[in-house]
């Protein structure tokens, strides 16, 4: 709404008037737009600052009943803590989800990207059960899959293995990945590549030089993608891993937490260092993972 | 043609698909059907016998009245609860953020980046994070809620065997956001500009062209995230594990996925976590199959 003081010094005739008002009003709408966004946003980050806010705190003021929303004493010694502290093993676990995660993601990258490819580019027989069966599968709740994957492991010998880890990140990451990059390979154009063919080039140089080249970006993103799924997930972890030396991060986390009394400035540090790559990783990479998502699901 | 260039021509997509379907044959289907067999069998641990009892453990579960089977009516509730709830929670902060990220206005990029950070943070890091938050001496929200006045004393919100589910469905909302605002925010960038063009000079006002063209544009785009992810959050784990009251059994907060894992490997009988899955992966697919049925049928109207 105008003020009168607006209307008797700027209005005197009535399409301006009403030019005003828009002009008014579409002010208003953004002021509504934004302030909307900032709420939203201030609820998704607020926790994320609390972990920063409390790592580099001393334990003194995390005990404080009076909240201060930046640290009061800036310190690194719950950093210290964590990388001296013995019982935290944090190299050690760092390592081991670093391997699991890496070796779990490359295989499962290179034998979707084959798949991805096929159910892009060609019709044939069981495609639309293969497909269906890639959504579905989704349904099934994981802690079926993991008993009946322990029970297998153990005969294998692979429990209290990284190997068995692999294992069960391969069949649990495979559905999605296979349905991002069959989204990124429709989004290039089939043209090319009957040019190409036309052109005398073999299916095979065909997409070594024209489709990989440019399927390389969203490749790239199914790779981190699944990485951080791995590098995250704590219920097969948990399950498989029983032996201290194997942990990954969120396992070692949670075990961490559990030898003491609950110290959150330690805990807040050692999430710092967990989550700090896999953010890093997105930050990099979230345009390309958005549209490979929609496209794979919706198509 | 030569026979041998028209058999490898078509072979060419199964050797493609070959190793992932491989792959899925042993990692993926045996465990399924694996599962679904050993919830007949009464195998305990690991290496002990598996003998079958056919659907004995259904029929305990059902109709038991003592240990798991006393649970398990309230668990199944408070999955039912917790999935409805946080998947509503989701979608309606889902469509306002998408809504207003569709916005031509300075600096969504950069809002569009903070409101999806959440995502990339490990669900482990996420419930310690939130118990901190919730902390009933020092928590941050404690000391909000009640400098605004919303509450009169400290309160304890999760991780006592009589916690509500609540605060835990806040936090799988701020958690599932980003994963939905950006899918619903994709599907409205796909809508064509000239259909809104059209409905302004047909003289419709903000809300009818909401009504009568997004809403109806965006119906496929929200099907399938509402379906995906309402698989994923009935089934989801981590939260609710690291949320609640250590070791103990029974509590009141407790859903489907946690009383499997729960039965199966920390008091040691898998059989039965099995069927309590396969239970819960009926549910499931009931639901599934009934929504999908509709949508074809409105489809084809």
């Amino acid at each position: 709404m105008q003020s009168p003081a607006v209307r008797s010094i700027f209005v005197t005739r009535p399409e301006q008037r009403l030019h005003l008002q828009r002009r008014v009003l579409g002010m208003s709408r953004t002021f509504v737009i934004y302030f909307l966004l900032v709420l939203i946003t201030i609820f998704s980050i607020f926790p994320l600052i609390w972990i920063l806010k409390t790592s580099f705190e001393t334990t003194q003021f995390i005990r404080n009943p009076q909240i201060q929303l930046v640290p009061l004493q800036f310190t690194l010694e719950n950093f210290q803590e964590v990388l001296s502290n013995p019982r935290a093993m944090i190299g050690r676990s760092f390592l081991n989800s670093l391997f699991v995660g890496s070796v779990s993601t490359v295989f499962s990258v290179f034998i979707t990207t084959l798949a991805g490819y096929a159910l892009s580019r060609f019709r044939f027989r069981g495609k639309g059960f293969f497909s269906v069966y890639l959504l579905l599968i989704n349904m099934v709740p994981s802690t079926l899959i993991l008993i009946s994957m322990f029970i297998l492991l153990i005969k294998l010998r692979l429990v209290n293995s990284h190997w068995g880890l692999i294992i069960y990140y391969t069949s649990i990451g495979l559905p999605l990945a296979v349905w991002m990059l069959k989204g990124y390979f429709d989004s290039i154009p089939l043209e090319l590549e009957e040019q190409a063919m036309l052109d005398g080039a073999s299916r095979l140089e065909a997409i070594q030089h024209i489709i990989l080249p440019l399927a390389l970006p969203g490749i790239a993103s199914v790779f981190l993608f699944l990485f951080m799924a791995h590098w995250n997930e704590f219920m097969g972890a948990l399950t498989i891993l029983q032996k201290q030396e194997l942990r990954t991060l969120p396992v070692q986390i949670i075990n961490f937490m559990g030898f003491q009394r609950i110290e959150w400035g330690p805990i807040m540090a050692f999430s710092v260092i967990v989550t700090l790559p896999a953010t890093l990783l997105f930050l990099l990479v979230q345009r390309n993972l958005v549209g490979g998502l929609t496209t794979g699901y919706t198509k | 043609m030569d026979p041998w260039y028209r058999l490898r021509k078509q072979s060419t997509p199964y050797l493609l698909i070959l190793p992932t379907v491989v792959a899925l044959v042993l990692f993926s289907v045996y465990p399924f059907l694996s599962g679904i067999a050993y919830s007949l069998t009464d195998i305990k641990f690991v290496g002990g016998s598996a003998n079958w009892i056919g659907l004995e453990h259904f029929e305990y579960i059902l109709t038991g009245t003592a240990g798991t089977a006393a649970y398990f009516l309230r668990a199944f509730r408070q999955t039912i609860l917790w999935t409805v709830c946080v998947i509503g929670g989701q979608l309606i902060l889902g469509y306002l953020t998408a809504l207003l990220l569709n916005e031509k206005i300075a600096g969504r990029g950069l809002f569009r980046t903070l409101i999806i950070l959440p995502w990339a943070v490990p669900s482990v890091v996420v419930g310690l994070t939130w118990q901190w938050m919730y902390d009933p001496f020092f928590g941050v929200i404690n000391y909000y809620l009640k400098a605004f006045g919303l509450i009169q004393d400290y309160q304890s919100w999760v991780g006592q065997p009589n916690s509500t589910i609540w605060p835990i469905v806040v936090v799988a909302i701020w958690r599932g956001l980003p994963f939905m605002a950006l899918m619903l925010l994709s599907g409205l960038q796909s809508i064509p500009q000239e259909l809104y063009e059209a409905a302004k000079v047909d003289g419709a006002n903000l809300l009818q062209r909401f009504r009568h063209v997004t809403l109806p544009q965006m119906r496929t785009i929200t099907v399938v995230v509402v379906m995906l992810t309402t698989m994923w959050w009935w089934n989801s784990f981590d939260l609710q594990r690291v949320m609640s009251p250590v070791g103990s059994l029974g509590y009141n907060s407790m859903t489907l996925p946690i009383l499997a894992w729960f039965e199966a490997f920390q008091w040691k009988h898998l059989g039965r976590g099995a069927a309590i899955s396969v239970i819960s992966l009926l549910v499931m697919m009931v639901v599934m199959i009934g929504n999908a049925r509709r949508e074809m049928k409105s489809v084809q109207e």
